[in-house]
């Protein structure tokens, strides 16, 4: 059997060398990343100091210390997707800009070429 | 123990959102106040007579948005149709009607077209905008009323053109449920049919109007909230000729609506008291 640390160092290490490989292919840009890095480091820290956990849970009276660790990481990933769903926003609006813009030069186009037609004729 | 966990996740989620924003410096000096931006570098064609342009968004009114386009031309106003993306030969219609044709790339909701109406008319230094149903719902001949209200002095920003009258239990109960969330004491809330001066464009073009879904509470919220008046005139509507409201002919759609407005409407509100208080 492995030891749960070797496990989980492994797993963050991994984690951390996928995100730095994303990086440097540039799927994914630094901002990004900043927070899956600031994940690893959370599962490394978790991972490796077993009795961390057990120390938190007592101290918010959580009897069942593993039910600390679904807390944080749902609130982790809620945190994440809300995140993302206000960014989603902001690339909606500045779509929609866009669209009403091209709408606009669009016309503008048409009029100026209707105009040179004409003045050419 | 916990709040050091939460305090680290928080300035981590803030950083974040801040290397998010840093983001679009950019671009924003392409998207915002760019009717000045733009009027400096491209020289807009402008039209001495078109001072009042009649925005129309139309998704799929082929039927009857010629008839249409032909009326608000013979009032001497100047029409600008808002192509929602449709499907059918509704730009072409009303391009041989003599219409200006904005033509939007994909579906993006009435209040997106309209405001597309808008900031042309921003960029064509118009001084009003009427807007009005491409279906033929409401009659262009009922435009001088509507503006006839913001020549006295005093005027409004924004007058309504109300049908109280075409109400249905949907819609009515929409009416009321509204009325009652967002504090806005106007009867006709759903109307398309308004006229908006300068002033009121200047503020709806904004980036940060963008998002609003329907031209109704959102816009009006907004309107009051910037302390600009709004009131409503009694106009006759015609049944739709071929088109059916979008919103009011399914109690699915209602209840999105509602929901909608609700959420809109409770939450600008508390603001606005914030302000007077």
């Amino acid at each position: 059997m492995i030891p749960l640390q070797v496990f989980a160092g492994a797993l963050a290490a991994a984690m951390v060398a996928l995100i730095l490989w994303m990086i440097r292919r540039d799927r994914l840009p630094v901002s990004h990343s900043l927070w899956w890095l600031t994940v690893s480091v959370m599962i490394a820290l978790f991972g490796l100091t077993p009795g961390l956990l057990d120390a938190m849970a007592r101290m918010v009276g959580i009897t069942y210390a593993p039910s600390l660790l679904f807390v944080l990481a749902i609130l982790t990933l809620l945190i994440k997707v809300l995140l993302e769903d206000l960014e989603l926003t902001t690339n909606r609006r500045r779509l929609l800009r866009l669209a009403q813009k091209t709408a606009i030069l669009e016309q503008e186009i048409r009029q100026l070429r209707e105009r040179l037609e004409n003045s050419g004729k | 123990m916990k709040d050091i966990a939460t305090t680290v996740i928080l300035s981590v989620l803030q950083r974040a959102a801040l290397t998010h924003m840093a983001i679009p410096g950019t671009i924003r000096a392409f998207s915002d106040t760019d009717a000045e931006s733009a009027g400096a570098r491209i020289i807009p064609i402008r039209d001495a007579s078109a001072d009042v342009i009649v925005v129309m968004p139309a998704r799929n009114e082929e039927a009857d948005v010629a008839d249409v386009v032909a009326r608000v031309i013979a009032l001497g106003f100047k029409p600008v149709v808002v192509d929602d993306y449709s499907s059918d030969g509704t730009r072409e219609a009303a391009r041989r009607a003599g219409a200006v044709v904005l033509e939007l790339p994909f579906h993006a909701g009435s209040w997106a077209a309209i405001q597309t109406g808008m900031r042309y008319a921003q960029f064509c230094h118009c001084s009003h905008v009427v807007t009005l149903d491409a279906d033929g719902q409401h009659n262009p001949e009922d435009i001088a009323e509507l503006l006839g209200l913001m020549a006295v002095g005093d005027a409004p920003n924004v007058v309504i053109g109300a049908c109280v009258g075409r109400a249905n239990r949907r819609r009515r109960l929409a009416w009321r449920t509204l009325r009652w969330l967002s504090g806005l004491r106007i009867s006709d809330l759903t109307s398309g049919f308004r006229a908006y001066d300068r002033t009121a464009v200047d503020l709806l073009v904004s980036q940060k109007h963008t998002l609003i879904e329907y031209q109704d509470v959102g816009v009006l919220l907004c309107v009051r909230h910037a302390d600009l008046s709004a009131v409503e005139v009694e106009v006759p509507m015609q049944p739709r000729g071929h088109g059916i409201s979008r919103i009011f002919n399914s109690w699915s759609r209602v209840a999105y609506y509602l929901l909608y407005s609700a959420l809109i409407g409770s939450s600008r509100r508390r603001r606005i008291k914030e302000k007077s208080g």
